[in-house]
């Protein structure tokens, strides 16, 4: 979970280090431009492996999910490693034929992401095969509805398997209402897709005016004319309007009790809608609250013997919330967690942050960001999120949230707002 | 898209289509050029050695210090891994001014032969963050931390009761190694009854015999010198005595013929399977990938020919000593003794592996190497490899570029070596209504998670905990009347 935070913190991130009186140096150097046709392409070199990281992000999620066919944009990102009209062996061969690694897709609440790592010598063919997939996809009904059933285990799996799944598809099946994009898909919202309605999704979303292509790493001499060559002939797609989801609302406490599959632990998870205008806030508290960037509460809850992991929920979990979860030992209960979760949050009104731990949990966030973009497929997808974001936040190093500003949040908009709790029980049998 | 698996299977169907590609990219393996960090090694006049290498990165240095102690020296079973665990929340909450100054997350780690405590941090907080690590070190002394790690690794062998992927790998080291009363019976987990005789003081004891000068080494990876690296490490812990290590406690090595075991898990949606045999430590690229190609084909049997839907994977435990290689798939309850069928066929299948699937999973190899190789932590943990095989690289020269890839003869060599049929061990977790009929006519032998992991699980009511009396029972004053049913 920290991973996928860490992640979505990178989202928004400056392209920036902070200021500190000398002019801001990019994290990230990179070349970035346009070709006629709006596809947005940004370089980034390093020589020092012969390997390259391909990463092409497209501005469409499951935000786009049309209402009742939720899993539509999943299903599409599933589909783009079939057959396209050029390569005569599916794409998923094709990776493979140039020893791609890492290849694979996610599809994210507002965007689809694509990416590989190639040797350098297969810099080309990599090109090649992401022009074919942004332009010349075709869906056979076998592979799109083989794909479905994929997707059905993939949900399956990660509900039954995994200590959070059900968790955080029952927040998410309560925070939004069955119409809503965000609502978990399910085989019922699958089945009613048919192919025409993927190729048709596919042909408005998946173009060069709604993409980014990034390349990090050992890029050849000629990597402009190559994507020149293979881009520039892609028509554009009909401009889109930025579509923006509803801010997520709770008018009241909801409190969910499930139980969990075999091999869960009792798990506790609270949930808070986020408002926009507190977001660098939240990111603060996030690190102050965080086990992983901060020592407040960590001996308290690890004396317990009930929390076995304590862990703060990414800014971006369903829509925009704020979230904090806990997993028990054997002889916790949900109760017992949440209480010790609400205790954190009740200390922190209570002995607000020093300036000194404040600023020690964000060095700690910081070094984990920077220390992320070791790897070229992390830099690669730092440079396209940051390539679409939006936000004014410096997600690396937020400024100007003092000790005060956090007390106040915890205070109001956590303590004092309607929470969503969801309890999770351990099955009988255990 | 997780499903994606390019497996050799896969590939080599896709080959033997017919149809001729219109796009061939060149092979990766000729033209590939790379120039990797050269380590180098020097030593402090206490014994301390300090391994470094010069990596360009854009912001952050990653250091470790690492002890040649490991659980295989545990006296007690559990001892250090309770240590590790012990240094770990010394780390997340004692108040340390020299670790919070320089944002230093420090994440420790026990191994068979050695013990670890690493840390990433800005270039500029290098020398205060190896003080402040050889500071933690020493003078760790909180009483009620050892408490909650006890506690902590208590809770995790009760969670293995649970987690039937932990239990398959329990058991196939068990049947692999034979039994004994070693840390290896639990990989260093030790039971219930030997964390309970472990006390505060013969935890001290334990990190004392550790961290002694001649079993101790600094790796750094990050853009210094070695004459930077090594007035850091005078400054850090050159006031160290000189005292030499314990001696070592003999490591058993021990080879069992192979066996299939059951163990009878209930409520769980599918089971797991896992075939594997011992390896020699560090396995060597040839031996991956015998193991790679046996999951390649497993893969491709049971997804392809069987429909069985969720595939097999490659399983590796690199783990000093007690390496292991093989095979490991979840599948229903009822396709459980099939699917170990096609994974046990798959590796004696492997000696009918093509040259075209021994060349691809060659070449996938060096593309995944390169990749490893161009991350600060995994160049960390080459250094740490070196560091337990007893430095066997040339100081000075680079690192080879490559895993030395071997060719069809070296592979077939290794798989004639070290798969031999008759130890290839295999475990079943799973239902014991489902499965046991099928077994009817298999040789096996049946193991409870009781027996994998001690005498006894773990009462919930005996664990340790300064707060146990305040949590038991008490209602949750969160808890509102007229909660809402399970949903």
């Amino acid at each position: 979970m920290q991973a996928v935070f860490l992640g979505a913190a990178l989202l928004a991130a400056s392209l920036s280090t902070p200021a500190s009186g000398a002019q801001p140096k990019p994290l990230v150097p990179s070349k970035r431009y346009s070709l006629d046709n709006g596809l947005r392409v940004v370089l980034h070199e390093d020589h020092s492996q012969p390997l390259v990281a391909v990463r092409v992000l497209y501005k469409v999620g499951q935000r786009d999910d049309p209402p009742g066919q939720q899993g539509m944009t999943h299903l599409l990102e599933h589909s783009l490693f079939g057959v396209t009209k050029h390569l005569e062996i599916p794409v998923k061969l094709e990776l493979a034929r140039m020893h791609a690694i890492r290849a694979n897709g996610t599809t994210e609440d507002d965007v689809m992401q694509l990416f590989e790592v190639v040797p350098t010598t297969s810099v080309h063919a990599a090109i090649r095969l992401e022009s074919e997939r942004m332009g010349h996809a075709r869906f056979e009904v076998d592979n799109v509805e083989d794909e479905k059933r994929i997707i059905v285990r993939e949900l399956a799996e990660r509900r039954d398997n995994l200590q959070w799944g059900a968790a955080l598809q029952s927040a998410l099946r309560t925070l939004y209402p069955a119409t809503h994009p965000l609502h978990p898909s399910t085989g019922k919202t699958l089945s009613p897709i048919t192919t025409w309605d993927v190729q048709e999704f596919d042909r408005w979303s998946i173009t060069p005016n709604n993409a980014v292509l990034v390349l990090a790493g050992d890029l050849p001499n000629d990597t402009e004319e190559r994507i020149e060559q293979y881009f520039s002939r892609l028509l554009p797609g009909p401009d889109l309007p930025e579509s923006r989801l509803p801010p997520t609302e709770l008018s009241k406490t909801i409190r969910k009790k499930i139980r969990g599959a075999a091999g869960t632990s009792p798990l506790a998870l609270l949930l808070w809608p986020l408002h926009e205008d507190d977001e660098a806030v939240a990111i603060v508290t996030n690190a102050v609250l965080s086990r992983r960037f901060s020592r407040r509460d960590a001996l308290a809850l690890s004396t317990s013997t009930a929390a076995l992991e304590h862990m703060t929920l990414p800014l971006s979990f369903g829509g925009r919330t704020f979230g904090l979860a806990s997993m028990g030992g054997p002889r916790a209960t949900p109760q017992i967690l949440e209480a010790e979760l609400r205790t954190a949050l009740l200390e922190l009104v209570e002995h607000p942050p020093t300036a000194n731990e404040l600023e020690a949990a964000l060095k700690r966030r910081r070094v984990a960001m920077l220390s992320e973009l070791d790897s070229i497929e992390r830099r690669a997808e730092f440079l396209a999120r940051t390539e679409v974001s939006n936000t004014s936040v410096d997600m690396v190093n937020p400024s100007g949230v003092t000790p005060a500003d956090v007390r106040k949040f915890v205070d109001t908009r956590l303590l004092r707002a309607p929470t969503l709790v969801i309890l999770q029980t351990p099955p009988a049998s255990q | 898209m997780k499903r994606l698996i390019l497996s050799l299977a896969l590939v080599a169907a896709g080959c033997s289509s017919g149809k001729l590609m219109r796009y061939v990219p060149p092979d990766t393996r000729t033209d590939l050029t790379f120039n990797p960090a050269t380590p180098e090694r020097t030593q402090l006049d206490n014994g301390i050695g300090v391994l470094s290498s010069t990596f360009e990165h854009p912001a952050t240095t990653t250091l470790a210090l690492v002890f040649a102690r490991g659980y295989v020296h545990d006296r007690v079973p559990g001892t250090a891994k309770l240590l590790g665990e012990w240094l770990q929340l010394e780390a997340d909450t004692n108040l340390s001014p020299g670790l919070d100054a320089v944002g230093a997350a420090v994440s420790t780690s026990v191994g068979t032969t050695s013990t670890r405590l690493m840390v990433t941090v800005e270039h500029q907080d290098v020398p205060a963050a190896m003080k402040a690590l050889a500071q933690l070190l020493l003078h760790a002394d909180s009483e009620l931390a050892f408490e909650a790690a006890k506690g902590h690794r208590l809770g995790a062998i009760a969670s293995y009761r649970q987690n039937p992927a932990a239990l398959a790998h329990l058991a196939i080291v068990q049947s692999t190694y034979g039994p004994s009363t070693s840390a290896f019976d639990s990989q260093g987990m030790g039971t219930r009854e030997s964390l309970a005789s472990i006390s505060f003081d013969d935890l001290k004891a334990a990190r004392n015999d550790m961290a002694v000068s001649a079993s101790a080494c600094w790796l750094i990876v990050g853009p210094q010198t070695q004459n930077d690296a090594y007035a850091w490490a005078v400054d850090a812990t050159g006031g160290w005595g000189r005292r030499p290590p314990p001696t070592a406690t003999t490591i058993p090595v021990a080879k069992q013929p192979g066996v299939v075991t059951f163990v009878p898990l209930r409520n769980f949606n599918t089971a797991t399977i896992l075939v594997g045999t011992g390896v020699p430590p560090h396995p060597t690229p040839a031996l991956q990938l015998v193991a790679s190609a046996a999951a390649g084909r497993s893969n491709h049997a049971m997804r392809e020919l069987a429909q069985q839907t969720y595939g097999a994977h490659y399983a590796g435990l690199d783990d000093g000593p007690l390496s292991l290689l093989g095979v490991t798939a979840r599948v229903p309850h009822e396709h459980a003794k099939d699917a170990a069928g096609f994974m046990v066929r798959s590796f004696a299948d492997v000696r009918t592996l093509t040259e075209w699937e021994l060349d691809y999973g060659t070449t996938r190899e060096v593309v995944g190497a390169y990749a490893q190789r161009g991350l600060a932590t995994a160049h960390v943990n080459r250094l740490h490899e070196a560091f337990e095989r007893g430095y066997t690289f040339a100081v000075g020269a680079p690192f080879q570029a490559l895993p030395t890839m071997p060719g069809p003869e070296q592979v077939m060599e290794a798989y004639r070596m070290h798969f031999l049929m008759k130890q290839l061990h295999v475990v079943i977790v799973g239902d014991p209504d489902v499965i046991e009929p099928h077994l009817k006519d298999v040789t096996h032998i049946v193991r409870t998670p009781e027996q994998i992991l001690g005498p006894q699980r773990p009462a919930p009511e005996d664990l340790p905990s300064p707060t146990q009396d305040e949590g038991e029972g008490m209602p949750s004053p969160f808890e509102p009347e007229g909660a809402s049913a399970l949903d």
